[in-house]
């Protein structure tokens, strides 16, 4: 009976073990900090967003109806690639593949430039339209929220072209190459998400 | 995996018909913040994170998509 | 006008009527007042869980800092010509017969406060003078970030002819804002090992006097260039000259944190006197 409940207990030990070993905070405290921030931010423009709708759903619809759902989708496939390509990056890089996770950068770096070009044409086809910002409350929504976001996107791709270019350059990543890596891989990941919910909000709900 | 899960995400985007739109824009939501848990968990590494740490992103998560929801389908007054 | 004309072109300075009439979009009102203040109240439980459950009462103490040092913020817009609409939700309180909005306490929260305490745990794991300058721009970024929406969707404005706008924000507040938050954290750097017992409450302070001291140490020059009467040239002039003084504080910095380096009393070891256990 002893040797059963030892061999138990030292099968619980094992997997309590093996548990701790596998936590790991990707990135740290601070970063998260910020990162929840921002994303409670976005959820609170969110449901402002569904707030204002229903008090003009007509006009929101019909503004809506203005919008190019084939840009928003071929935009959330560019963010999905390039999100994909940091998280092979950052693999590579932890196992000291540097020009492999540079080259990975490169891509993602690439993928959100197009992105940006997708966004830059989109906004200006609108104001060739005359539409702005202050033009109804969709709008306002519309540029905040996509706005906000594309600010986002132009503060992240410099940041990935800068670990593509210091990777390539580095003969040996170090821990703290990889740390920095992860808080910018988890930045980037964020821009991903939160384009994954503006898009069917603010483009496709009914 | 991570293909099969794009090619799903992707062609899911182009919609599906419901009767009522409370209930399409609900399940457009609901697969909205599927993806999101999936890139936060596989992608950010949450899901091998620290409790405190995932349990924060799972209640984002949960309250941003319950709460946007209710906010669509018009059942609150602030 | 000739390029001479035009450099020497006088520029009126004092302070200028406020646009009093300039009101905001409800909605921009509102969104901004959540971008700007939802970040200092989402740190609030942070800070609750950092204190309760692992003991440190830094961030705790920080965020009441940052809600006292907030009351600096009419002067800083007196003297740099900030005007708030009176539409936005508000006022937190009054000051220089200016209207300050809710966003501003839980704005200065995160904005100088935290962004202060993360100055300081990079200090204390250990910076070099790179270290200390990387710091600095990351931290005026998240300034700019944070204002840069604002003020292209016009929820506020900075009034008159303020050098170097860039979507309507005048990038000097960049790099003097990132000096202030940078000084919050070095402040605290140098004296978190003194405070012990009853002192603790010192950290409340130190916000408000490192941010004073920033502000009083490198914002003159862009403050005369705004309120006295100038060449066109002058002011811009006087501009860049604020922000020489920031990278001179901000190297001034970076040398003792460097070689205070991984000190857990910096001070002490900056003496060279044994740290005591």
């Amino acid at each position: 009976m002893s040797t059963y409940e030892d061999n138990m207990s030292a099968v619980k030990e094992t997997k309590a073990t093996d548990k701790t070993q596998e936590k790991h905070m990707p990135g740290d405290e601070m970063i998260w900090l910020f990162l929840l921030g921002d994303m409670a931010c976005f959820s609170l423009f969110f449901c402002m967003f569904a707030y204002y709708r229903l008090d003009e759903i007509e006009l929101f619809r019909q503004s809506q109806a203005q919008l190019d759902v084939n840009i928003g989708s071929i935009n959330t496939l560019f963010l999905l690639c390039s999100s994909w390509l940091v998280v092979m990056a950052l693999k590579a890089a932890r196992k000291g593949l540097a020009k492999y996770a540079s080259f990975s950068m490169a891509g993602a770096a690439l993928f959100g430039t197009g992105f940006v070009i997708l966004k830059t044409l989109e906004y200006q086809h609108k104001a060739a339209l005359d539409i702005d910002y202050l033009s109804n409350n969709f709008y306002v929504f519309y540029y905040i929220l996509t706005g906000m976001h594309y600010f986002h996107v132009v503060i992240g791709v410099p940041l990935l072209i800068y670990y593509a270019v210091s990777l390539y350059r580095s003969k040996h990543i170090s821990q703290t190459d990889v740390d920095n890596l992860e808080s910018g891989a988890l930045y980037w990941h964020m821009v991903d998400l939160l384009w994954i919910i503006i898009f069917p909000l603010v483009y496709l709900i009914p | 995996m991570l293909i099969s899960i794009f090619s799903w995400v992707v062609g899911i985007n182009h919609g599906m018909l419901f009767e009522k739109a409370f209930l399409e824009s609900a399940a457009i939501l609901i697969l909205a913040f599927f993806k999101v848990r999936l890139v936060i968990m596989h992608f950010m590494e949450v899901g091998h994170a620290p409790t405190t740490l995932r349990l924060s992103c799972e209640a984002w998560v949960f309250v941003s998509c319950i709460g946007l929801i209710i906010m669509t389908g018009g059942q609150v007054q602030v | 006008m000739s390029l001479m004309d035009k450099l020497m072109q006088p520029m009126i300075g004092g302070t200028l009527p406020v646009p009093a009439d300039y009101a905001a979009n409800e909605l921009v009102g509102n969104l901004f007042t959540v971008w700007a203040g939802g970040f200092g109240i989402a740190v609030i439980p942070w800070a609750l869980y950092c204190f309760f459950k692992k003991g440190n009462d830094i961030p705790l103490l920080m965020i009441f800092g940052g809600l006292i040092c907030s009351l600096i913020e009419p002067m800083l817009d007196h003297l740099g010509h900030l005007w708030y609409p009176t539409n936005l939700p508000g006022p937190a309180f009054i000051g220089y017969d200016l209207n300050i909005p809710y966003l501003i306490p839980p704005c200065y929260v995160f904005f100088i406060s935290m962004t202060g305490y993360w100055a300081y745990t990079r200090m204390k794991a250990g910076l070099t003078v790179k270290g200390v300058f990387i710091t600095w721009f990351l931290i005026a970024m998240t300034d700019v970030i944070m204002e840069m929406p604002g003020t292209a969707t016009q929820a506020y404005i900075y009034y008159g002819d303020a050098s170097f706008k860039v979507f309507g924000f005048p990038l000097a507040w960049g790099w003097l804002n990132g000096t202030s938050m940078l000084l919050v954290g070095f402040l605290l750097y140098l004296i978190e090992p003194y405070l012990r017992g009853w002192n603790r409450l010192f950290i409340i302070p130190v916000s408000v006097v490192a941010m004073g001291a920033s502000y009083g140490m490198t914002a003159w020059p862009y403050f005369m260039s705004l309120n006295h009467d100038m060449p066109w040239i002058a002011t811009r002039l006087l501009t860049l000259l604020s922000l020489v003084l920031c990278l001179m504080v901000v190297r001034f910095t970076a040398a003792i944190v460097a070689s205070g380096h991984e000190a857990k009393n910096p001070i002490e070891k900056l003496n060279g006197n044994p740290v005591p256990a």
